[in-house]
């Protein structure tokens, strides 16, 4: 095979990986930073990283790991290199309402709002395992954690969450069994 | 269990029901209950996060490979350059090395999350490609491949050192002075001389590198 026909081989390949995983990356770098601008930088900074790191994706079924590791670091190389400002949650809120409140989903912007609100150690774990099924044990490997200490993350972010939407109705546990046995 | 285990179970891994759980709730009609409204939260909480994507924007992907028509073109414009760009290496070789390896490592991060060891034909063939000889205490090497590095192939490994986890990159075409310790991105490193070339050691998790690289340098027989 010729250059120029690897150099399309590697094109098209990585066209296809583009399409089918850039929605992921995308909602994994806007929940990361809360900020559609960001999480677009953040795409575009991943895929050119990924462009050139190629040729070491050997298994593309690991592709879509791969390339939210690649986003994790470049998250927190954009933070590091450009000294962001801290922004107000709610500020972030009112900045991203079109986005928050798309019409057609009018009845999630609680729960929106409220994952806003939590903390980054929590939101983080929350997002890989609700919106990417990552198993636990993919999560403590991505995150470089525990996994007891993930599995305290997920516990909290739920508690935080059910706390913040003070309209979510809950059955109160029997007062005889929150005994541990 | 109790209530208490089965709701903060589900809660924590609400994808993961295992035998005992499913025994609690078919006994427990309140669980059941809990679980029922679980569901519907989850299902609300994925909906939620799977915000609407904006169109793609343009992505200008650099060329990875020079064409030969516009290699004479540039190459008056590296020759050109080359006064400067040699003074600024020699002014920062280590510096410059130090980065290209931290980048390096950054775009293999699946490197990191294999835990099953490399077998021995496949480890022995990286080392074979790069015309290296290393003996690495067995089942210590989680990760081993061939790169291209700075146009030459050389072997990049993840070793289980007993200190720790470390990234090793066997550089026979980089010549070094001394040693040179450096911290880029989060991760720790050092680059050794060796007999032939130098060896790279880094660690994003604090490992200590100094000790683990001269072990490494041993496995290298240098």
């Amino acid at each position: 095979m010729n250059r120029a026909s690897d150099g399309n081989e590697r094109r098209r390949r990585f066209d296809a990986l583009c399409t089918a995983l850039r929605p992921d990356l995308f909602r994994f770098a806007f929940w990361l930073s809360r900020d559609r601008a960001i999480a677009e930088d953040v795409v575009q900074e991943t895929l050119l990283r990924a462009w050139r790191a190629m040729d070491e994706l050997r298994d593309e079924k690991a592709a879509r790991q791969w390339l939210l590791t690649i986003a994790r670091r470049e998250h927190a190389r954009l933070y590091e290199r450009k000294r962001l400002p801290t922004v107000d949650v709610d500020e972030l809120i009112e900045r991203e309402e079109p986005l928050l409140a798309a019409p057609d989903e009018l009845e999630l912007q609680d729960v929106r709002r409220a994952l806003f609100r939590l903390d980054e150690a929590y939101r983080e774990p929350l997002v890989l395992q609700v919106l990417m099924g990552y198993s636990t044990e993919e999560i403590a490997r991505h995150m470089g954690l525990k996994v007891g200490a993930v599995l305290t993350r997920l516990f909290r972010a739920r508690h935080q969450l059910r706390e913040m939407l003070a309209g979510e109705t809950r059955a109160p546990l029997p007062a005889a069994r929150l005994e541990r046995t | 269990m109790n209530c208490l285990d089965y709701r903060r179970n589900l809660e924590t891994e609400p994808g993961r029901v295992t035998p005992e759980m499913q025994a609690h709730v078919q006994t427990c009609a309140e669980c059941s209950a809990w679980s029922a409204g679980l569901r519907a939260f989850e299902a609300r909480l994925q909906r939620a996060l799977a915000v609407g994507v904006p169109a793609a924007k343009a992505l200008e992907l650099p060329a990875l490979s020079t064409p030969p028509a516009r290699r004479f073109a540039l190459a008056a414009g590296v020759l050109g350059a080359i006064g400067i760009a040699a003074l600024a290496w020699f002014s920062f070789p280590r510096e410059t090395l130090a980065a290209e390896l931290v980048a390096h490592v950054e775009e293999e991060p699946q490197s990191w999350s294999t835990t099953e060891p490399v077998p021995e034909p496949t480890l022995d063939e990286v080392l074979r490609r790069s015309q290296v000889s290393a003996h690495f205490p067995p089942g210590s090497v989680t990760y081993a491949r061939s790169c291209r590095f700075r146009g030459h192939l050389v072997p990049h490994l993840v070793v289980h050192d007993e200190q720790g986890s470390v990234t090793v990159l066997i550089l026979d075409a980089e010549k070094v002075s001394a040693k040179t310790s450096f911290s880029e991105e989060g991760m720790s490193g050092v680059i050794l001389p060796a007999a032939h070339g130098s060896i790279a050691v880094l660690s994003r998790e604090g490992a200590p590198v100094d000790a683990i690289a001269e072990r490494m340098r041993e496995a290298l027989g240098s």
